[in-house]
């Protein structure tokens, strides 16, 4: 059951000459829960980018898998970080939640009544069925953010990507987040984006750490010091309990 | 009243009537695309630079009007190329453009030989003076602009939206883009006869600014915008005939009272829904 979704084999990514990251392996399987930590300008959004194939990269390969068979056009779920729109635009709830339906519909957008069922459904999930017919920009920051938690999921993705999704969110729906993010995991791979290590370690079952390269540690232990150590300068905030688990070493 | 209705007697007046509506429709559409997508300043630029093509077109003895839509739509697809593909700054770019516009307009003006033709009607328009031609060039236009907003309404309201997401799901974002600046400009150059190129851009942004006070939706914004330049249009027409004054300027005169109008009633509405709230 636990197949692989996405194969990242020996990437090199550069801007303008300058090597932003090398040497990049990753395997993803349907039941991961990945943090994927690091430093800003580290790289995390370019190998995001790289993911979605949005960008190519330099050198090496990568492949996406559907049902154990690899597929051309990943089906990922994406939720990016709030500043990317314009939260003033005329649209409503209804309209962005069924836009993570895109590449299923032809090029015309005609939504068919299966699509307006998976709406209903993530509508329901998300719990903003009360906003649906709202425009965005009548909103509060944590209604935003369930609103592109629900544009990602629609299209019940293999893999859902979250990029620094605890920002401008409240405790409360953080609690929530991670909840809908566990019992999506039953059925797909979740990668969380965060340079908050603190609050994400305790959730996930695996973190992955970018500066250039990449350090894969398959289960969630992380110290201060095992970051500085290995090329991850960010800082170990948390608020309430603190992980007390260590990494093993690089090899 | 009768005087006014006089008017419909006339056939430049009827001719005028219907530019209004064309204007409406192509300004109601391009403009809620550039307003909701944040681009005015872009379409300010693609449109003084058309100037460039008018003043070309007249030294080359072609139609100005031809010279300035060719001219204007090179420019237009150049910004969108600068802004995205290079890293000069995207209003630095559209400032150079928009003066070098001008300054070649007035260049090659100059330059040509013989009778210098009458700016005015560039720069302010002449919306009483419009011919069945150009009616028919302008029809032709709005149905090309009418389809093309009609069938891809969804992409294009999604790209103007997020244009980041668009992206990850492999729409066809810069194709889309390039079409609509190019359209952008050619609206621009279709109005320019009608209000002048120094109005045209209230045209496309102040209905879309009245409409937004009423309705925060895609759609509802562009059939509004439509409906209020069409009766600014026609007020305007009817004012500049009985008060004698030009009609590019009182239309876009009775537009901007029809947003401090609307404002006001927005805002005496609001206070009272308040009090309404407050007390119960």
């Amino acid at each position: 059951m636990n197949e692989l979704v996405l194969k990242i084999r020996n990437i090199d990514v550069a801007y303008d000459n300058q090597l932003v990251l090398t040497d990049i392996n990753l395997d993803i399987r349907t039941h991961d829960f990945i943090a994927l930590i690091g430093p800003n300008g580290g790289g995390k959004t370019t190998l995001l980018k790289v993911i979605m194939r949005i960008i190519k990269p330099l050198q090496g390969t990568i492949e996406h898998f559907q049902n154990g068979k690899p597929i051309k056009i990943p089906s990922i779920g994406y939720l990016p970080q709030t500043n990317h729109f314009d939260s003033r635009f005329p649209i409503s709830v209804e309209e962005v939640v069924l836009s993570g339906l895109m590449s299923e519909v032809n090029i015309f957008r005609a939504y068919k009544p299966k699509h307006y069922k998976q709406l209903d459904e993530t509508l329901q999930r998300t719990k903003i069925e009360s906003l649906r017919k709202k425009s965005i920009g009548k909103l509060s920051g944590g209604q935003m953010r369930r609103v592109f938690l629900a544009r990602a999921i629609i299209s019940k993705p293999t893999l859902l990507v979250l990029d620094e999704p605890n920002t401008f969110i409240d405790t409360r729906f953080e609690n929530e987040l991670y909840n809908i993010l566990q019992e999506l995991n039953k059925k797909m791979a979740v990668l969380i984006v965060s340079h908050d290590v603190g609050t994400v370690v305790s959730h996930v079952k695996s973190i992955a750490c970018v500066n250039r390269k990449l350090h894969y540690h398959p289960a969630n232990e992380v110290t201060q010091e095992l970051l500085n150590a290995y090329d991850c300068p960010i800082d170990l905030i948390t608020h309430g309990k603190l992980p007390h688990r260590v990494l093993n070493t690089h090899k | 009243m009768s005087e006014i209705l006089q008017l419909f007697q006339y056939d430049f007046f009827i001719n005028a009537v219907i530019a209004a509506l064309l204007t409406s429709i192509t300004c109601g559409i391009i403009g809620t695309y550039i307003v909701t997508r944040r681009i005015v300043f872009i379409s300010g630029g693609i449109t003084h630079a058309s100037f460039g093509g008018i003043g070309i077109g007249y030294y080359l003895g072609i139609n100005p009007v031809f010279g300035a839509a060719v001219f204007g739509v090179l420019s237009a697809l150049g910004i969108e190329y600068l802004s995205k593909k290079t890293k000069v700054r995207e209003d630095s770019a559209i400032a150079m453009l928009w003066s070098f516009g001008m300054a070649l307009g007035i260049i090659f003006i100059f330059l040509t030989p013989g009778y210098a033709p009458n700016m005015t009607t560039y720069l302010f328009g002449s919306i009483l003076t419009v011919s069945a031609e150009d009616l028919w060039f302008m029809g032709i236009f709005t149905v090309l602009l009418m389809l093309f907003f009609a069938l891809f309404y969804r992409t294009i309201m999604l790209i103007a939206f997020d244009e980041e997401y668009a992206r990850t799901h492999r729409m066809p974002v810069n194709t889309i883009s390039y079409i609509l600046i190019a359209y952008v400009a050619l609206t621009v150059v279709v109005n320019i006869r009608v209000v002048g190129i120094i109005l045209v851009l209230s045209l496309l942004t102040i209905p879309q600014t009245i409409a937004n006070l009423f309705t925060d939706k895609f759609t509802k914004i562009i059939f509004l915008s439509i409906a209020i330049a069409f009766f600014g249009a026609l007020t305007g027409l009817v004012s500049a005939y009985l008060f004698n004054i030009p009609s590019g300027a009182s239309i876009i005169f009775v537009l901007v009272l029809m947003f401090g109008f609307a404002r006001t009633i927005v805002a005496i509405f609001n206070r009272n829904r308040k009090n309404y709230l407050n007390k119960h």
